[in-house]
């Protein structure tokens, strides 16, 4: 099996899986910590909204995994040909952003239904479940079209440039995420404390 | 060309697999809230949660990335002597413990920089350093069985692995933070 020698020849010893994902690992570290900032900022709304917390590592997580399959999709296309880099109306390409937007969506809905269901069934407050959607909603778009612009625009780039997509989607997925997730969360909490 | 990507097909594969992750990511945020109270009297800890979350999706997505690549090359036993699993266990390992000491470090810094009452270096390291190591077995547990039942089951493990084992970091690293704060404060 000359691609198996090949693998463990190149890819599996300890020193080079640990060069080639720890600076990538702290540099998500630093960036993780600006999502937390956010979050610590986030204290008088989290007491004002009460069932506002639950929320928070659902909504984090929903980006990497959506927008990180969206990546990883985006990488494989690229290697296939299925996607040209470039910036212009494509139909697998329309359809795939479609895809992600349309899971952030619905994600975003069922997230809120199902946390207000279920901190009102465990006899917890919650602020209800228009402004708990709503705050879901906002933050679920906002952040997502952000990220979908971003991670199309740094996918094309870096393999224009000889870089594989698929090395730099996932964590940009999980760690830019992260942040506009949280920024968008502050966001949208201070416009639902605004109109109720 | 042929459309090879449809919104419908995507949705379709994507929906269950989301729902399943948000279910455990709520069961998360219910963690978190039961410990609320005690989280927003020490915001230093509370500013540690998403950096928590995010390195242990980062760990187990790469380690999954890994072992799903030399599954599908067919070169990983699932035998504790298996030379690659062993590296692998040993690198995640390695990464893991000078990662989660860094989130500490950084923790304490990003403390001081934006006013965030912290409980101090010492603790910031061990509680993220401890909490860290724990999450770490945990994600290598996880990631390596679902890759192997995955494909055991004729499921593709790319598919599976990576969604599953991020929202179980998710439960575990908020379980783990808390828990062990409330051992060191």
């Amino acid at each position: 099996m000359p691609e198996g020698d090949q693998y463990l020849k190149k890819y599996a010893g300890v020193s080079s899986i640990v060069k080639q994902t720890l600076p990538l690992l702290v540099i998500c570290v630093i960036l993780g910590l600006f999502a937390g900032v956010v979050l610590g900022g986030m204290k008088a709304s989290l007491e004002a909204l009460p069932g506002l917390l639950v929320l928070v590592p659902a909504i984090l997580d929903t980006r990497g995994n959506i927008f990180g399959a969206f990546g990883s999709r985006l990488g494989s296309a690229l290697h296939q040909g299925l996607i040209l880099p470039e910036l212009k109306r494509d139909d697998n390409l329309m359809h795939s952003i479609a895809a992600a937007l349309g899971e952030g969506v619905i994600i975003s809905i069922v997230l809120a239904v199902i946390a207000h269901y279920v901190i009102l069934a465990l006899g917890r407050d919650s602020i209800g479940i228009i402004p708990l959607t709503a705050i879901s909603l906002i933050a679920g778009v906002v952040s997502g079209i952000v990220l979908t612009g971003l991670i199309v625009l740094l996918a094309f780039a870096g393999y224009k440039k000889g870089i594989d997509p698929d090395n730099i989607t996932g964590p940009i997925a999980t760690t830019a995420g992260d942040v506009l997730a949280m920024v968008a969360l502050f966001m949208a909490a201070e416009i639902v404390l605004g109109v109720i | 060309m042929q459309n090879e990507y449809h919104v419908k097909r995507i949705l379709k594969t994507a929906l269950p697999i989301l729902t399943f992750a948000s279910l455990l990511g709520i069961a998360s945020g219910l963690v978190l809230d039961t410990y609320g109270d005690f989280l927003l009297i020490s915001p230093g800890i509370l500013m540690l949660v998403p950096v928590m979350i995010g390195m242990g999706g980062n760990l187990g997505s790469i380690l999954g990335a890994r072992i799903t690549s030399a599954l599908h090359l067919g070169i990983v036993e699932l035998r504790l002597t298996d030379p690659l699993l062993r590296n692998n266990v040993l690198a995640t390992i390695i990464v893991g413990v000078i990662s989660f000491f860094a989130v500490g470090v950084f923790g304490q810094l990003f403390c001081i920089l934006f006013g965030f009452e912290s409980p101090g270096l010492v603790n910031m390291i061990l509680i993220s350093s401890v909490s860290g190591f724990l999450l770490t077995l945990i994600i290598v547990f996880t990631t390596i069985l679902l890759a192997f039942m995955s494909y055991g089951y004729g499921f593709d493990p790319d598919d599976t692995t990576i969604p599953m084992v991020t929202s179980i970091c998710d439960v575990f690293g908020i379980l783990a933070l808390f828990g062990v704060m409330m051992v060191v404060l």
